[in-house]
C-alpha cells in the first residue's frame, strides 16, 4: 500500500513532459536552429530572446499551466471561493523580486567601483569561479541546472514578494529589484526546486514537467495554479503576502522562485530592507550602504 | 560534520548527509535547517568561502570569526580610503584599530599591497590614538609606488602562461591571500629579499601549473633583479625534499588478531550508540575509529568500516548518517567501486536520482560495472523513467549474460515490466529467469508477485508454496502467501502466517505490518492498535506502520488521536501521498468537507503523478454531488493508468448515479467477487440492478454480500445498499433492523426514513436534528424531504416519494464506493 506507484510517475511524466522536444528553436530572423541555452542565433546572430522566458513561453508550459489554473478555478467554483482566488491573481499582479543576502553582499553589489578591495576581492572571485569545484557547488549547480539547462549560470535568484518580506533563511538583508529592470528577462517558478524534485521524484538531469513556470507577465496564474487549496471562503486579502511568501525560517519555507536571466546591478535595486544590525561594524556598513541606494534614488528601510 | 564558513556572510552551514543546517555569527547557538537546495542561497554572494572537513564546532566558530574580522576589516580600510566616504572615516578607523590583530594585519597587508589605492588619506589626521591604523596606513601609503610597479609586471604577463582568464584569476587570488604580492611588493621597496620573496611565492603557489615560468615572467617586469636562477635551483631541491616527505607513509601497525578485535568491539560500541539513538557519541566513535584506521595506513579498511557503519545506520533508519558514512567512505578510499555503490544505493533510499547515477557511473568506472548499470536502472525506475529503466536492465542482463550476479538484471527487467502494467511479459521475463537461476529465490518469488498481480491468486499462492519448498527459510515467500490469503479474506490463516514470518525475522516490517493489517480488517481493532504501535516502535522508519495506526484510530471512532497520529506521520515522512490523503479522508470523515477538499486539492498540487491523491479528490467531488465533475476527474485518472481499479469502480459508481448503466455495467467485471474491489464491484453491480428497477436481483446480491464478505469495511457498503432496497419496498421494519445502531450518514437516513414511516416521530425527529447539522447539502435535502413528507416538519413536501428512494439510493453509491 505505501510502497510508490511507479508507474503512476511513469505515467504522469509521459504527459506532463511536453518540453523535453524543446531544446530547439528556430531562430526568428533566419531559421536556423537556436539551442535552447543560447539567446542569439548561432547562425545570424539575431536575438531570439532571454532562454528562461521562451522556455516559459513555450506552448507545452503555458497550456499545462492553463489546465492547472482551470482545476484551480473548478475547485474554488466547488469550493465557493472562486472570488477570492481572482482577488489573489490580481493582487500578485503587483508583486515584486526580492533577493536576500548578508549584508556584505549588498553591500558590494551597491558600492562596486567605489570600495576598492571589497571590489577587487568581488572581481577575483567571480572570474575564477568554477562551480564545480567542491560538494557545495555540485550540488547547488545540479538543481540550478535542472531549471535552467545549459544557461544556469546566467541566472539569477529571487523570490516574489507582496509586501517587501523575503525569506529570512537566505540571508537577513534583502534588495526589491525595480520591476521595469526585470519584467522583459525574469520568469517564475513553482517553488524551492529541492521540495520540488524531491515531491514529483524528478531525475535533475531530464527536463522538469511542465505548468510550473511562467514568464513574468504570467505570474499571477502561477500564484493561482499554486495556491488555490491554500484559499477558502474566509480567506483575507491581508493574508496573501504570507501565502506568496511563507517564511518559516527554515527548509520549510515556501515561495515562488523568480529567475532572472543576466546580472542585476545596483540601478536594478529599488529599496533594500533588513534589521538593525547588531555589531558596530556592521552598522556602519549600514550607514554607507543607506548613502549609496539613496545616492541612487532607491530608499533603505530598516524594519523587525 | 563538514562546514562551509563565510565571513562576508558571516554565517557557517554545515551539509551533514543529507542534512543542511546553518547558524549566523551572531547567534551561534541558533542552529536552523535548510536543504541541499538552498546552498547556493545560503551563503550567496561569499567570496571567502571555506570547507572545514569533519571538524567540531569551536574549530568552526573561531574558523568565523577569523574570517568575519578579516572581512570587517578590508571593509572598514575600504571606508577609510574612500573619499566620498570621509564622514564615516573616524568611526572606521576606530573599529579597524581593534580589529588589527596578529592574524588579520597581514590578511589586510596582503590585500592593501595588492592593488594601488585610488586616494591617499592624510595619515596626520588619524588620531594617535589608533596606532595601528595609523601605521598600516602610513606603510599602505608608503609603499605605492612600489605597489604600482609590481601591478603592473603582474599585468604584464604573457596571458598564454595561463590556461585561461579564470585560471589567471586564480593564481592572481592565490597569489593575494598567500601575500606573495605583498613579499614582491616589499622587495622592490628595498625591504625584503628579492630571493626570499621569489622563494616564499614558488613554494605558496606550487600546486598550480606553469608556476615557475609565471613566476619568471612577473619577476622580469619588475625593476629590481636578483639571481632567480640560483633561488629556482634552491627551490626545486626544496619541492623535491616536500614530495619525498608527502610519500613517507605513516607508522603503521602490523596488523594482528588483536587490532581486528578492537576494531570489531569498536564497532559494536558505535552500533549500540546508534540502537540508542545516541548519534553525537556515535559520530564521534566513528570518526575515532576511522581516523586510527587511516593513521595506520589502513584505508582501505577504514572506508570498509565506514560502509558496514552505514549499513547499521540504514538498519535503524538514519538515512542521513548513512549517507554522510558512506560518502566519508568515498573520500577516504575514492578507488573503492563498492563504497561508492554504497554511496549511490544511500543517494537511492533519499531519493537523491542525480546524486545517485552519477555515483553508480562511478561505481561502474572503479570495476562495479554490473552493480553499477543494475544501479542505474534501479534510478531510472525510481524516478518513473520505466522506459529508460527496462533498455538499461536490458543492456546489463546482455552485455553480462555470464556475471555471476547477472539476475539481478533479470529481476530488474521483470519489475519494471510488472510497474508498466505489462504483466504477462513480466511472467515471461520471471519464468524464463527462473529456469536458467533456479537457485536464487528472488526470481521465484517475483513470479509468484506477477502471478497475484495477474489475479491468478490460486496459481499465486502455488508459486510461492513451490518457493517456500526449494527455499524454506525464505521469508518473502511467506510474506507473499500471507498477502495473498488476506487479500482472499482468509484472515485466520493469514494471521498465522504472518506470526510465522515475525518469529522468523523479526527485524523485518512486512510481518508486523502484515499482522496488524489483518486484525484490522478483521475488525479487530484495539488488538490492530497494540499491533501498530509495536511496528511504528520497532521500526520508526516505516510509513505502513503510522498510517496503518492512525486508521485504526479513525475505525474507532476516535477520531482527534487519528488526527494527531497522521499529523505525526505526515511530518515524518513528508513525500508520502498515501499518508496525506489519509489525512484528507479523515477529515473529510469529520465533515470539514471545504478543509477536506482544501487537503485534497494540495495532495493533488504535492503529489500530482500519485492516482490515490487525484482519486481522493474526486471521490469527493461525487460525495459532494458534483457528479459531471467527478467524472471528468475519474476519466482523467482512466487515462493516467486504465488498470487504477479504485477509480474505475468509482467511476462505475457515478454513471450508476447518473443513470448510465450499460456503460457502468461495460467497466465491471462478472467474475465472482473474491477481493476487496472485486467486492466494491459486485456492489455496484446490486445498485444498478436496484436503480433500474430489479429490485429481487439487487437483494439478491446484497443478501450475497451481506453473507459472504470479509471485510469489514465494505460490509457496511451492503448493509446500507439492501436496507436501501428494503424502503424501495416499503419494507420498514427491516430496513431498520439492517440499520439500527449505526451511526453513519447513511444508516442515519435510513433511519429516519423508517421511523417516520413507522409513526415513531420523536426518535425520528432526533435523527432529522442531526441530519440537518450535516456537511454534505444532498444530504440536508434529502433528510428535509422525508421530514416534509411525513409531516415532522409544518411545510408541504417539495418532492414525489419516488424522488426520496431515488435519491437515498443516489446517496448509497455516493457515500459509498
Amino acid at each position: 500500500m505505501f510502497s510508490l506507484h511507479l508507474s503512476q510517475i511513469n505515467c504522469y511524466k509521459e504527459w506532463h513532459l511536453g518540453v523535453a522536444g524543446a531544446w530547439m528553436v528556430a531562430c526568428h530572423a533566419c531559421n536556423s536552429e537556436v539551442p535552447l541555452a543560447c539567446r542569439n542565433c548561432p547562425a545570424c546572430g539575431a536575438d531570439n530572446g532571454y532562454p528562461n522566458v521562451r522556455l516559459a513561453d513555450e506552448p507545452a508550459e503555458k497550456e499545462a499551466l492553463a489546465l492547472r489554473v482551470a482545476e484551480a478555478e473548478a475547485s474554488a467554483a466547488a469550493g465557493g471561493y472562486l472570488d477570492v482566488l481572482e482577488a489573489l491573481g490580481i493582487a500578485v499582479l503587483s508583486s515584486k523580486a526580492i533577493v536576500a543576502r548578508a549584508l556584505a553582499p549588498i553591500l558590494d553589489l551597491l558600492n562596486n567601483g567605489t570600495s576598492l578591495y571589497s571590489t577587487y576581492s568581488l572581481q577575483l572571485a567571480a572570474q575564477s569561479r568554477t562551480p564545480e569545484d567542491n560538494e557545495f557547488d555540485r550540488v547547488r549547480t545540479q538543481f540550478e541546472a535542472a531549471l535552467a539547462p545549459g544557461f544556469h549560470r546566467e541566472i539569477r535568484f529571487a523570490a516574489l514578494t507582496l509586501d517587501d518580506r523575503w525569506l529570512s533563511s537566505f540571508g537577513r538583508y534583502a534588495m526589491v529589484l525595480r520591476s521595469s529592470m526585470i519584467e522583459k528577462r525574469a520568469t517564475v517558478f513553482e517553488e524551492n526546486p529541492y521540495l520540488f524534485v524531491s515531491r514529483l521524484r524528478v531525475l535533475l538531469n531530464q527536463p522538469l514537467p511542465v505548468g510550473y513556470r511562467a514568464t513574468w507577465a504570467q505570474r499571477s496564474d502561477l500564484a493561482k495554479a499554486k495556491l488555490f487549496s491554500k484559499l477558502n471562503t474566509k480567506t483575507n486579502s491581508s493574508e496573501f503576502p504570507r501565502l506568496l511568501l511563507h517564511d518559516t525560517h527554515d527548509h520549510r519555507a515556501d515561495y515562488i522562485e523568480v529567475h532572472i536571466f543576466g546580472p542585476f546591478n545596483r540601478n536594478s535595486v529599488a529599496k533594500v530592507v533588513g534589521p538593525k544590525p547588531k555589531t558596530r561594524e556592521d552598522r556602519l556598513l549600514w550607514k554607507t550602504l543607506a548613502k549609496s541606494i539613496e545616492t541612487l534614488g532607491g530608499t533603505a528601510e530598516q524594519i523587525g | 560534520m563538514n562546514a562551509f564558513v563565510s565571513g562576508v556572510a558571516a554565517r557557517v552551514v554545515f551539509v551533514e548527509g543529507n542534512d543542511v543546517t546553518y547558524f549566523e555569527a551572531d547567534a551561534p547557538n541558533d542552529l536552523k535547517k535548510s536543504s541541499l537546495s538552498e546552498l547556493g542561497c545560503l551563503l550567496a554572494g561569499a567570496t571567502d568561502l571555506v570547507e572545514l572537513k569533519r571538524a567540531d564546532k569551536a574549530a568552526v566558530f573561531q574558523c568565523l570569526l577569523d574570517l568575519w574580522n578579516k572581512d570587517r576589516a578590508i571593509r572598514m580600510l575600504d571606508i577609510i580610503l574612500d573619499e566620498s566616504s570621509q564622514e564615516f572615516s573616524s568611526e572606521a578607523v576606530e573599529y579597524l584599530d581593534a580589529l588589527l590583530s596578529e592574524s588579520t594585519t597581514p590578511y589586510v597587508l596582503n590585500w592593501a599591497l595588492a592593488v594601488p589605492a585610488k586616494w591617499a588619506p592624510p595619515t596626520d589626521k588619524i588620531s594617535t590614538t589608533y596606532s595601528k591604523v595609523q601605521g598600516l596606513i602610513s606603510t599602505i601609503v608608503g609603499l605605492q609606488e612600489s605597489i604600482r610597479q609590481v601591478r603592473l609586471a603582474w599585468e604584464g604577463i604573457d596571458p598564454d602562461l595561463f590556461e585561461s582568464p579564470s585560471y589567471k584569476a586564480k593564481f592572481e587570488r592565490a597569489a593575494v591571500v598567500e601575500g606573495v604580492f605583498r613579499q614582491f611588493v616589499l622587495a622592490v621597496a628595498g625591504q625584503e629579499d628579492l630571493n626570499d620573496a621569489l622563494l616564499a611565492g614558488y613554494v605558496s603557489l606550487r600546486p598550480f601549473r606553469n608556476v615557475r615560468s609565471i613566476i619568471q615572467a612577473w619577476e622580469a617586469g619588475l625593476t629590481v633583479r636578483r639571481s632567480a636562477q640560483r633561488v629556482l635551483d634552491r627551490i626545486t631541491i626544496t619541492a623535491d625534499a616536500n614530495e619525498d616527505e608527502d610519500l613517507k607513509p605513516g607508522v603503521r601497525e602490523v596488523g594482528s588478531y588483536e587490532a581486528y578485535q578492537r576494531v570489531l568491539r569498536a564497532k559494536e560500541g558505535i552500533v549500540d550508540r546508534l540502537e540508542r539513538s545516541d548519534l553525537v557519541n556515535a559520530r564521534k566513535f566513528a570518526r575515532a575509529l576511522v581516523d586510527e584506521q587511516i593513521a595506520n595506513g589502513d584505508r582501505s579498511h577504514a572506508a570498509k568500516t565506514l560502509c558496514a557503519l552505514a549499513q547499521e545506520a540504514n538498519r535503524l533508519g538514519y538515512t542521513s548518517l548513512q549517507l554522510e558514512w558512506v560518502l566519508q567512505a568515498v573520500e577516504v578510499n575514492p578507488e573503492d567501486g563498492w563504497a561508492a555503490g554504497q554511496a549511490a544505493d544511500a543517494f537511492l533510499v533519499l531519493y537523491r536520482f542525480s546524486d545517485a547515477a552519477d555515483y553508480y557511473r562511478r561505481a561502474m568506472n572503479l570495476g562495479e560495472e554490473l552493480f553499477g548499470m543494475n544501479g542505474l536502472g534501479r534510478v531510472l525506475r525510481a524516478s518513473g523513467n520505466l522506459d529508460a529503466a527496462l533498455a538499461t536492465f536490458r543492456e546489463a542482463r546482455d552485455q553480462f549474460s555470464s556475471h555471476a550476479e547477472v539476475f539481478h538484471s533479470w529481476a530488474g527487467i521483470g519489475e519494471v515490466l510488472r510497474d508498466m502494467g505489462d504483466l504477462d511479459a513480466a511472467l515471461k521475463v520471471y519464468t524464463d529467469a527462473v529456469e536458467r537461476y533456479r537457485e536464487i529465490p528472488s526470481l521465484w518469488c517475483g513470479r509468484a508477485a506477477t502471478l497475484k498481480d495477474l489475479g491468478e491468486l490460486d496459481m499465486a499462492s502455488a508459486a510461492y508454496n513451490e518457493a517456500m519448498l526449494k527455499f524454506p527459510g525464505e521469508v518473502t515467500a511467506q510474506v507473499g502467501l500471507a498477502d495473498i490469503e488476506k487479500t482472499l479474506g482468509n484472515f485466520d490463516s493469514a494471521l498465522q502466517k504472518y506470526e510465522k514470518v515475525i518469529d522468523q525475522l523479526p527485524s523485518e516490517v512486512a510481518g508486523y505490518r502484515g499482522y496488524a493489517e489483518v486484525l484490522r480488517e478483521k475488525g479487530q481493532s484495539e488488538e490492530a492498535l497494540v499491533a501498530y504501535a509495536q511496528a511504528k516502535k520497532r521500526f520508526p522508519h516505516d510509513p505502513g506502520s503510522y498510517g496503518g495506526y492512525a486508521e485504526t484510530l479513525r475505525d474507532m471512532g476516535r477520531l482527534d488521536e487519528a488526527l494527531d497520529a497522521y499529523n505525526e506521520a505526515v511530518a515524518r515522512f513528508e513525500f508520502e501521498p498515501y499518508l496525506r490523503n489519509g489525512r484528507a479522508n479523515l477529515i473529510k470523515l469529520t465533515g470539514r468537507l471545504e478543509e477536506a477538499l482544501q487537503a485534497y486539492d494540495q495532495n493533488v498540487h504535492d503529489f500530482p503523478y500519485s492516482l490515490v491523491a487525484l482519486n481522493g479528490r474526486a471521490d469527493l467531488l461525487k460525495e459532494l454531488g458534483h457528479y459531471e465533475r467527478a467524472l471528468s476527474a475519474f476519466d482523467d485518472i482512466a487515462a493516467k493508468q486504465h488498470s487504477f481499479k479504485v477509480a474505475l469502480f468509482s467511476k462505475a459508481a457515478v454513471l450508476t448515479i447518473l443513470g448510465r448503466f450499460e456503460e457502468a455495467l461495460d467497466i465491471l467485471p462478472e467474475t465472482s467477487p473474491r477481493t476487496r474491489d472485486e467486492w466494491i464491484a459486485y456492489h455496484i453491480r446490486g445498485m444498478i440492478y436496484l436503480r433500474s428497477g430489479r429490485v429481487e436481483q439487487a437483494i439478491e446480491v446484497f443478501e450475497f454480500g451481506l453473507s459472504h464478505i470479509q471485510f469489514h469495511k465494505e460490509r457496511s457498503y451492503f448493509q446500507n445498499a439492501l436496507a436501501a432496497a428494503k424502503l424501495a419496498r416499503s419494507d420498514y421494519l427491516e430496513a431498520l433492523n439492517l440499520s439500527r445502531n449505526g451511526r453513519s450518514t447513511m444508516a442515519k437516513v435510513i433511519q429516519l426514513h423508517s421511523y417516520s414511516a413507522l409513526g415513531e416521530r420523536k426518535v425520528a425527529r432526533g435523527f432529522y436534528d442531526e441530519l440537518r447539522r450535516d456537511p454534505h447539502s444532498n444530504v440536508i435535502d434529502l433528510a428535509e424531504e422525508i421530514a416534509r413528507r411525513f409531516r415532522l416538519v409544518e411545510k408541504p413536501p417539495a418532492h414525489s416519494s419516488a424522488w426520496i428512494i431515488q435519491k437515498e439510493q443516489e446517496l448509497v453509491l455516493a457515500l459509498a464506493a
